[in-house]
């Protein structure tokens, strides 16, 4: 009856935390490839709120967000055509997208596309706002307003949703990384600053 | 051209474009930090250059913002296991999972409580059940165990010194239970309202299939053990949400972290059989246990020996064997009067 001391517990805790966090992107989906029950709660765990957040940002409406996820994961769950994928961030926003494709063909009263991804520039303390100048920003959130849906989803997944131009080609369907740098470099030439517009702005300021 | 040369003459506009410098500016990848700090400290005439890209691009935020509270994100993920159709058209591919998740409907969650710790957090239950309405109690006293329906079916069985509060009719939206001590539940399954099982430090929900739990409670630490299915986890103050998986126990911590390890499943539930166990617990604990278990009051005389750890499972023995191995163990003697046992060391 008597024993030793002994650290049980703690041992597994170092185990388990330790796998926890070093298993990667790559190493998840493989395992949930394989069938593991846990990888699956993983991946739900990890990327619906990501999903649910830019669902949100592309149809608007909290309800079909959670219904096009609920679909997501259920044919991720049942399809047996794992094909390889680029991350599995950038796989569910695309299995998200086309399924509201599908969708907003069947029903023509979903939202309309124009005020999808609405971006804003905000800057955390005044020091930088400063630094940066005024009328840059103002001219930055004029220009964001005047991009295409396309391009402020492509400027967000790129910037916001950290994705790789891999990724976001994978995310957006489009063909490969060159297509995702072509609308992204466009984006971001539209946002940059033109010497007379800057000049005009600047005097209005005056 | 190396990659360090690369950027010389880049401008804010050629900076957003490479997705190496993105990655830094967005904390993607925290090894790359290493060459984006030395390369500013060896090109300052870069800096202001690189600090303004970095925060155009931090500052790209969207005008609304959606997130999931928890409850949504639990019954979400439950819907999904359940292979809930709304769409129609997948239906048929999904029937399969269903069958088989609403074949098991098992729940047990057991907790452990020190004495002490169970005596104030029934003061404090009492005087926020006055606050309620249309709450019910049911205790089961030191040394009985005891088995009853809720209103939606449920079977639930509080074990010794062990006391459960619910509404008379459990709520439309949500089932939930409050446990101090430990009880075995046998939810009945509703796809439309979780079940949710709280203590004073966490909370448990189930997320469709079966679970088992376990818990036992040391200094207010409450430890989960699932067996089968799946359940979700969190601290009162939802700060930390976990999804267990079958073999795992989550344990709430002081910092209110909830720590995840893997468990020898065999181990959990043996009260439910009438088999007392002791798993490298300490004497205190021990007598806790007893007194539980047996409904006495057990007072010591002497030093007890804190180092000793005590593990062994009992079915149906009588008070005195298990004195007797435990004071052979020990070295201790012991007199029993009625509900009242002496140790002495």
């Amino acid at each position: 009856m008597k024993s030793e001391e002994r650290i049980r517990e703690f041992s597994f805790q170092a185990s388990s935390e330790a796998s926890q966090n070093i298993i990667s992107d790559n190493e998840l989906w493989t395992k949930f490839l394989e069938g593991d029950q846990g990888a699956f709660a993983q991946i739900y765990k990890e990327y619906v709120n990501d999903l649910y957040n830019f669902g949100f940002q592309l149809c608007r409406n909290r309800e079909v967000s959670k219904d096009i996820i609920h679909d997501v994961f259920m044919s991720l769950r049942f399809s047996k055509s794992k094909s390889k994928i680029k991350s599995i961030k950038s796989y569910l926003f695309r299995c998200f997208y086309t399924e509201w494709i599908k969708r907003s063909k069947k029903e023509s009263n979903l939202s309309s596309l124009s005020d999808c991804f609405a971006i804003t520039a905000s800057f955390e303390d005044r020091l930088i706002e400063k630094q940066i100048g005024a009328t840059k920003i103002k001219y930055l959130r004029q220009a964001l307003k005047s991009l295409t849906v396309k391009q402020r989803k492509g400027i967000m997944l790129f910037f916001y949703e950290k994705m790789s131009y891999d990724e976001v080609a994978e995310a957006m369907t489009l063909r490969n990384a060159k297509s995702a740098r072509k609308l992204i470099y466009r984006a971001l030439d539209r946002l940059k600053p033109t010497k007379t517009f800057m000049k005009i702005l600047f005097s209005f300021h005056l | 051209m190396t990659i360090k040369t690369k950027y010389i003459d880049y401008e804010i506009q050629d900076f957003l474009k490479d997705e190496f410098f993105v990655k830094w500016a967005t904390n993607s990848d925290p090894k790359l930090s290493d060459f984006w700090d030395k390369w500013i400290s060896e090109h300052p005439q870069k800096t202001n250059t690189i600090l303004e890209a970095k925060q155009l691009i931090q500052s790209l935020q969207y005008k609304e913002e959606a997130h999931l509270v928890d409850d949504e994100y639990i019954r979400l993920y439950e819907k999904i296991l359940k292979g809930h159709n709304i769409t129609g058209s997948t239906k048929k591919r999904y029937t399969n999972f269903y069958r088989v998740a609403a074949a098991v409907s098992l729940i047990v969650v057991s907790f452990f409580t020190l004495n002490s710790y169970y005596k104030k957090l029934n003061n404090y239950y009492k005087k926020e059940k006055e606050e309620r309405a249309n709450y019910e109690v049911k205790s089961a006293a030191n040394g009985e165990k005891l088995t009853f329906r809720l209103s939606d079916g449920t079977i639930v069985k509080l074990n010794a010194g062990s006391q459960l509060e619910f509404q008379e009719v459990l709520g439309d939206q949500i089932r939930e239970v409050r446990l101090t001590g430990e009880a075995f539940f046998d939810v009945v399954k509703d796809v439309h309202r979780s079940f949710v099982v709280k203590t004073d430090k966490m909370k448990v929900e189930t997320l469709g299939t079966s679970f088992n739990v376990n818990s036992y409670n040391e200094e207010g630490n409450h430890t989960i053990t699932l067996v089968t299915g799946k359940v979700g986890v969190s601290t009162l103050d939802k700060s930390n949400y976990k999804i267990l998986v079958p073999g795992q126990r989550a344990h709430v911590n002081k910092d209110a972290e909830i720590i995840i390890s893997e468990v020898d499943l065999t181990e959990v539930n043996h009260w439910r059989y009438d088999i007392l166990s002791f798993d490298e617990n300490d004497f205190d604990e021990v007598i806790v246990s007893l007194e539980r278990w047996y409904g006495v009051k057990v007072t010591i005389e002497g030093t007890i020996p804190t180092l000793d750890r005590f593990s062994g499972k009992f079915k149906n023995e009588s008070l005195e064997n298990i004195l007797d191995v435990i004071a052979f163990a020990s070295g201790f003697t012991y007199t029993v009067n009625e509900k009242n046992v002496n140790i002495k060391f």
